[in-house]
Order: structure tokens, then C-alpha cells, then sequence
């Protein structure tokens, strides 16, 4: 059995991947630019991924994730 | 803005930036407005199917998968909007007393930096083309020079006919500067 859990390593993977690029796209900024609309840019990207996130957070709570994702049924005895 | 990439010139005098441009903000929200669409796709097709989402979204595994792919997919967009302003803001066109430096950022990683000497301008053109433009005041900009690069193409520049002609006032200046030193030299030599 493969439990629901498991969704969420390719989902981690991807929001830390975003959440590098947006570091490294925040460094590029103020290495090369840095005037108010930098900083307002940045803020705005950071305020709607971390909404996004929270959002994520609050409609998942109730969910069990220890519940099957997969259930093989290959070896079970109605199986082949 | 910094302006790292300004030299020493005359007397080792640092070059001053006369002009200093971007893209108009109108090409930044055309890609702005196009990625905050994909961004309301996902509520859009909720409106439309209505119950079947619901249904969906109600499932014991389709439903959080969902929701966990609707939030990768938000996320995905947030960062095509900030990569993309991120392009806008540090594409940069600046003309010194000096020279003319196109600075085009490509990703994170690439920064491409291409000069060209006012002494080299040979002409300059601008070109304002279709109802967008026209409406917004942004058009083209090229400057032709005797070296190695023929032209130097600057597009979505806002009000390109006035800093066409400064750029040729600067270049007539900096011809005078140079034709003035040269004078200096000859006489100095005799």
C-alpha cells in the first residue's frame, strides 16, 4: 500500500524548487537594480506564494493522509 | 539603478548616463495580464463545471491531489510573473556622455552586456509602428555604427523619436569633444 503522504514529495520538491528561484530571482534584483518597484515586485511574489501556500496548508488539514494512494492487488488471493 | 558597468573616460573622469531606459511598462502588462488569465484559469473552470469539481474535489485522492496540483500550478505562475518582471526591469538601455550599453538579462544566470562608442554612431532612426503603439508613444530604435556591430536595435522604447534625437545631440557633442582634443594635440605638437 502506498499511502496519500506520498503526493506530497514531488509537491515539496517543486515548492522548494519556486521557492529558490525566487531567491535567486530576489538577489538578481538587488544585485543589479533595487529601486521601490523592485521591492514592491518582491513583495507581492512573496505575499502571493505565501498566501498560496497557507491556502494549500488550510484546505489539506482535514485530510488523512495515511489513507491508500495505490492499492496493489497483484498478490492478494483473488489476484492472477 | 547601479551602473556597474560605467568607465573611466576623459581625465579619468567617470562617463555620466544621459539617458537611462527600459521597455514600456505597457509590454510588462501584456505579459502581466496574460499570466493573472492562467492564474484565474482554475476558477474559471471551477464556474463552468460547477458540480463536477465539487464532486471531484469531495473524493477521498482525487481530491487532495488536486488541490495539491492546483497549488503547484499557481505557484508555477507566480513565478513566471516575477521571472518575467524581473526580465523587464533589468533590461536596460543606457547612453552615456561616452557610449550607448544594452544590458539584456536572460534567466536568472544570463546578463549580456553589448557597447557601442558614440564616435561610432553613423545614424539613428526611430520607428513607431502599429495602433498599440502609436497609442502608448513606444516604437524602435536604431542606431547604425561603422563597427563591428552594423546596428544596435532598441524595441518598445517609450517616446523613441525624442531620445532618438538626444542620442543624436550627444553624439554631435561628443564629435565636437573629440574634434576639440585633437585640435589641442596638433597644437601642442607644433
Amino acid at each position: 500500500m502506498i499511502p496519500l503522504a506520498y503526493l506530497l514529495i514531488p509537491y515539496g520538491i517543486f515548492v522548494a524548487a519556486v521557492l529558490v528561484h525566487g531567491f535567486l530571482t530576489m538577489w538578481a534584483l538587488y544585485r543589479f537594480g533595487g529601486e521601490f518597484s523592485a521591492f514592491f515586485a518582491t513583495f507581492l511574489f512573496w505575499a502571493a506564494s505565501l498566501g498560496i501556500l497557507f491556502f494549500t496548508w488550510t484546505l489539506l488539514a482535514p485530510v488523512d493522509w495515511a489513507q491508500p494512494l495505490l492499492q496493489f492487488s497483484a498478490f492478494a488471493p483473488t489476484g492472477f | 539603478m547601479h551602473f556597474p558597468f560605467l568607465i573611466k573616460i576623459h581625465n579619468g573622469e567617470m562617463e555620466k548616463p544621459k539617458i537611462f531606459m527600459r521597455k514600456h511598462p505597457v509590454i510588462l502588462s501584456g505579459q502581466v495580464t496574460l499570466y493573472l488569465f492562467l492564474a484565474c484559469l482554475p476558477f474559471i473552470a471551477n464556474v463552468v463545471l460547477g458540480e463536477v469539481v465539487a464532486i471531484w474535489l469531495a473524493m477521498d485522492v482525487l481530491g487532495p491531489a488536486m488541490l495539491l496540483l492546483l497549488s503547484l500550478f499557481e505557484l508555477f505562475v507566480a513565478t513566471l510573473l516575477y521571472s518575467a518582471f524581473m526580465d523587464w526591469y533589468l533590461d536596460v538601455w543606457v547612453v552615456t556622455d561616452e557610449r550607448i550599453i544594452d544590458v539584456n538579462q536572460h534567466g536568472v544566470f544570463g546578463r549580456e552586456i553589448a557597447e557601442l562608442q558614440l564616435s561610432k554612431v553613423q545614424d539613428v532612426a526611430s520607428e513607431q509602428k502599429g495602433a498599440f503603439a502609436t497609442i502608448f508613444g513606444y516604437g524602435k530604435i536604431r542606431v547604425q555604427s561603422a563597427g563591428e556591430h552594423l546596428q544596435f536595435e532598441f524595441d518598445g522604447i517609450p517616446k523613441p523619436n525624442e531620445v532618438a534625437r538626444t542620442i543624436l545631440e550627444l553624439v554631435q557633442a561628443d564629435m565636437r569633444f573629440h574634434e576639440a582634443a585633437l585640435a589641442g594635440q596638433i597644437k601642442g605638437l607644433k
